[in-house]
């Protein structure tokens, strides 16, 4: 789950790193006191989820009350970034010597923790060159090794850095770990006149899977901005994953691996999936009756292809499940159902008494097959 | 023979008497599978489907002589289990749970190589020997005993492969689900070198899918071993992962697309197949294996 930034700055500031004095603001009535107990000039913060923010005006810095209200007004009505700012964050404006880039990473392409530093901060971090770039693997029990943070900013000439720099790394393990922080990135990290670090921006993300012990940020929990409505509905139900797509035929299946062979499939045969859709291991009738409820809730689906093994789990309460939400809902668009495995038999039953068409083999290609004809017959 | 889960292996399986747990055990019993006792904190004494059961991992190392686990105990708690385990010093440790944090998996991953036990998972299938059983939750019907090797990243579509692969006769020595997180025990590019030294696999099937390096680093571990290897892989049509801020882009530019992921593979001589469903002809039609034996039963 990602934090926005005033979220992200509250972790960094209980873990003892410095962000700059602020204050929330809901309106440009609350942005001009925020500001003015703050004193002019300040800076107008956008708290939208993204990438990206300056470039798409969703900060600005304001020297008075007329252009603090004008611009308030502007950052709360208009769409940054896809999004709409519901706060907000009024911040003093901290003027640095120079900026740096600082890092944990949970990266999964070499499935390790990082640590990384760079010398230079802001949207021009992307451009530096790699011997810039200090990028030290990080062992979680142990935490990361700070003698090679020090040897390379010795070899940059930067060692009036190394005391507040190796402090810092330090405090954000101390809040990487303590959050479960897949990402606690500063960008940029400030570097003020009397030497001392401020994180002037935040981009965190926390570990879905950590929540339950992680209370402190439960009101971020409760909003989960980065999701679309049904996406949210889907975690509400209990399934493990979904994701909305741009085609028109619905996909059902337990696992994510089944999910995405039968998007390619489905590609391949010409149909677009309109979403992934992964159950989870724990099917029972509501939930299979559920997921089904939210893939049909999209306007001018074609088509619904569901992809179901039960190696252990139960696939006649799977297709209990089906059954209820297609007899409900009494839909008109072509669903194909391959259900395989533990009860397949029982379960294929239900589904023909249903009417329902069902390829009772093993490849999955054969219900592609027989929804693509299905969705080419529909008027 | 067969790698990891052998005619050697002495389980456990922690978290054996919880609802779950308990349904697994009888299913793997069943299977075949040499399951020498439970392991519940606090259930010391009683029995699971005719199993003794023990407080703690230790006991069942003393009592029983076990030398591997297989763990039920659910994502918040898995951690603890996994390092009981290690601490008593297991040989091959099975982490079945999904919504394990990812710090804890990292963990858990750090002391396992620190001991010496192989960790698979966590969000495993687990792993399957048919003719030694199963450590594990897959369907033990469509896996028949042959010549190949499976490794997948994923749990329901590699049970779809292997009753693919079942139907036209194909068999296994051991099928592993190397887990579904990003961070896992072991990973695929790990198993090559046991199932080359294993004198009954004669060749590999991958089951891989979009993201991670993990089909990459395999292709690098099979240039050095002569080992033919089949390649199915999910999520061609997958939107990429969306990762926040800049870290991702100074780390590398690698997107793990399937496409990237079957040049690496093809480069590496892997047959890549566009569908489960185009596995057995690339299997069957394969020169290095023309008048070997990968039908079932090679045993």
């Amino acid at each position: 789950m990602r934090l926005l930034e005033h979220e992200g700055k509250a972790l960094f500031a209980e873990s003892g790193i410095a962000v700059p004095g602020g204050k929330l603001a809901a309106t440009p009535a609350e942005a001009v006191s925020a500001a003015r107990d703050l004193g002019y000039p300040v800076m107008l913060k956008a708290q939208v989820l993204g990438d990206r923010r300056e470039a798409a005006s969703g900060v600005v810095q304001v020297a008075d009350d007329g252009a603090a209200t004008r611009e308030a007004a502007r950052l709360l009505s208009s769409s940054i970034l896809g999004r709409r700012a519901e706060t907000l964050l009024v911040e003093r404006r901290v003027t640095a010597r120079h900026e740096l880039y600082i890092s944990y990473f949970l990266d999964y392409a070499s499935e390790q923790l990082w640590l990384l530093l760079g010398l230079s901060g802001g949207e021009s971090v992307d451009a530096l060159p790699t011997d810039e770039v200090l990028r030290v693997p990080v062992a979680a029990r142990r935490g990361p090794d700070l003698s090679s943070l020090r040897r390379f900013l010795a070899s940059e000439r930067r060692d009036e850095l190394t005391d507040s720099v190796s402090g810092l790394a330090e405090s954000l393990y101390t809040c990487v770990r303590k959050n479960d922080l897949l990402l606690a990135e500063i960008n940029p990290l400030l570097v003020v006149s009397d030497g001392s670090l401020v994180a002037a921006d935040a981009h965190v993300e926390v570990d879905d899977n950590a929540l339950y012990r992680q209370e402190g940020i439960g009101g971020a929990r409760a909003a989960r901005r980065d999701r679309s409505e049904r996406e949210a509905r889907a975690e509400a139900l209990g399934l493990n994953g979904f994701i909305e797509l741009d085609g028109d035929v619905g996909v059902l299946a337990n696992g994510a691996g089944l999910a995405m062979e039968s998007m390619d499939l489905l590609e391949a045969a010409g149909l677009r999936p309109a979403n992934f859709l992964e159950t989870g291991g724990r099917i029972t009738a509501d939930l299979v009756r559920g997921a089904l409820d939210l893939v049909l809730d999209r306007p001018a689906l074609r088509g619904v292809l569901v992809n179901l093994y039960g190696g252990i789990n139960p696939m006649v309460e799977a297709a209990r499940g089906l059954v209820a939400a297609v007899t409900e809902r009494r839909i008109e668009i072509p669903l194909v159902v391959k259900l395989f495995g533990n009860e397949q038999e029982e379960a294929w039953a239900l589904l023909a008494d249903a009417g329902i068409p069902t390829a009772r083999g093993i490849e999955t290609e054969a219900a592609v097959e027989m929804l693509a004809s299905l969705v080419g017959e529909a008027p | 023979m067969s790698i990891l889960l052998t005619s050697s292996t002495r389980a456990v399986v922690q978290g054996g008497t919880g609802r779950i747990g308990a349904r697994q055990t009888e299913w793997m019993l069943k299977a075949g599978t040499r399951l020498v006792g439970a392991v519940t904190p606090g259930k010391g004494g009683t029995e699971i489907h005719g199993l003794p059961v023990f407080d703690s991992v230790r006991e069942a190392v003393e009592r029983v002589r076990a030398n591997a686990s297989v763990s039920f105990v659910p994502g918040p708690c898995a951690r603890a289990a996994a390092m009981e385990a290690v601490e008593a010093g297991l040989g091959l440790l099975v982490v079945i749970a999904e919504h394990v944090p990812i710090y804890d998996a990292l963990e858990i991953r750090e002391a396992c190589r620190d001991s010496g036990t192989v960790m698979i998972g966590p969000n495993s299938p687990g792993i399957i020997s048919p003719g030694y059983g199963k450590l594990g939750i897959m369907p033990a019907d469509v896996f028949s005993p042959g010549r190949f090797g499976v490794l997948s990243r994923s749990g329901t579509l590699s049970y779809e492969v292997a009753a693919i692969l079942q139907a036209a006769g194909i068999g296994i020595t051991t099928m592993v689900g190397v887990g579904g997180d990003p961070i896992i025990g072991t990973d695929m590019a790990e198993f090559v070198p046991w199932f080359a030294a294993d004198p009954d696999t004669e060749g590999l099937v991958v089951v891989g899918e979009i993201g991670g390096t993990q089909e990459e680093r395999l292709a690098e571990a099979l240039g050095g071993s002569a080992l033919p290897t089949f390649a199915y892989m999910a999520g061609r049509t997958a939107p990429p992962g969306r990762r926040v801020g800049h870290a991702g882009a100074l780390m590398s530019r690698k997107q793990g697309s399937v496409a990237q992921k079957t040049e690496a593979l093809e480069r590496a001589g892997v047959r890549v197949a566009l569908s489960p469903r185009q596995l057995p002809t690339l299997v069957l039609e394969c020169p290095a294996l023309r008048g070997k034996t990968p039908r079932c039963g090679g045993r």
